[in-house]
């Protein structure tokens, strides 16, 4: 019954950014894990954050509340949250519910860089 | 609408939950394929899984608390049995021929008693982004949205989706 799963990418050499892979959906049930395990990782000072959302089956109103709470969090030392690719289906609530203007999200791996200096 | 007036031409089903998070991808999975039988297209079929997966999560976190039985309570806070302290969650479906109407039963705190919504994307941020999202979706993305408390106890939330949308946004 696993519908959900988090990929923590390991630092690289010469980016400026953390990577994490969100799988499968994020509700109510999910959504605990998922904050505990980005907390701990923006507790190791990661100032600059990538959530690829291409597998991210769904998002509930918890989901978006923790990606609010991230976004809050790094704003708070100079930080930035990106997210990248969202699903069809995602991007459809993002927009609908008009958080395609709070969230920055790139389409393109190519843009991420760029999104971060921005 | 009377709760056990049967309405002709229709297909009514219920299902019985309990009060636990995991339950919400088995509802949504079951709401998706309801609304696709009916006839709904894809984004609305997404919208009304997402008004029913708000729903019951508004009624797994909020109805029962006072009674110990919440994923936002602390473990030493949590009631020993859910059962036990008699919480329910009933999901009705009445398939139309033009329509969907879903019903969502609970016999916990009345909605009146639990933490507002927010009415606009404004005062979700003004609020910090941290709660209330979930009626100002559920009233977005459902064509009639219907909240009743009955004198016992509890909430009983209808919401009805059309084939031929009425639905504020887009």
């Amino acid at each position: 019954m696993k519908n959900y799963d988090l990929n923590i990418q390991d630092p690289q050499d010469g980016v400026a950014f953390r990577k994490v892979d969100v799988i499968g959906c994020l509700d109510s049930h999910t959504v605990v894990g998922f904050e505990k395990s980005l907390h701990s990782l923006l507790d190791e000072d990661v100032t600059k954050l990538l959530i690829n959302l291409e597998q991210l089956t769904y998002i509930s109103s918890a989901g978006i509340s923790a990606l609010m709470g991230l976004t809050h969090r790094l704003r708070q030392r100079d930080g930035e949250l990106v997210l990248l690719k969202p699903t069809d289906k995602v991007h459809r609530v993002f927009r609908t519910l008009g958080f395609t203007n709070i969230f920055k999200i790139v389409e393109d791996d190519s843009e991420v860089e760029a999104s971060f200096k921005g | 609408m009377s709760l056990n007036t049967p309405m002709p031409d229709t297909i009514d089903l219920e299902i019985r939950c309990p009060i636990e998070t995991r339950v919400l991808s088995i509802l949504r999975n079951f709401v998706t394929s309801i609304a696709a039988y009916v006839g709904f297209n894809a984004e609305e079929t997404d919208k009304i899984e997402m008004a029913v997966d708000e729903a019951c999560a508004n009624v797994i976190r909020h109805a029962y608390k006072h009674l110990g039985v919440s994923p936002d309570l602390p473990e030493a806070e949590q009631a020993e049995d859910a059962n036990a302290a008699q919480c329910t969650l009933r999901l009705r479906l009445v398939l139309g021929e033009d329509f969907l109407k879903i019903i969502i039963i609970d016999n916990g705190i009345g909605m009146k008693n639990r933490p507002p919504g927010v009415d606009s994307l404004e005062e979700y941020t003004e609020r910090g982004g941290t709660g209330g999202l979930g009626t100002y979706i559920i009233k977005n993305f459902m064509d009639e949205v219907e909240y009743d408390f009955p004198e016992e106890s509890g909430t009983i939330l209808t919401m009805t989706k059309y084939l031929i949308s009425t639905a504020k946004s887009s």
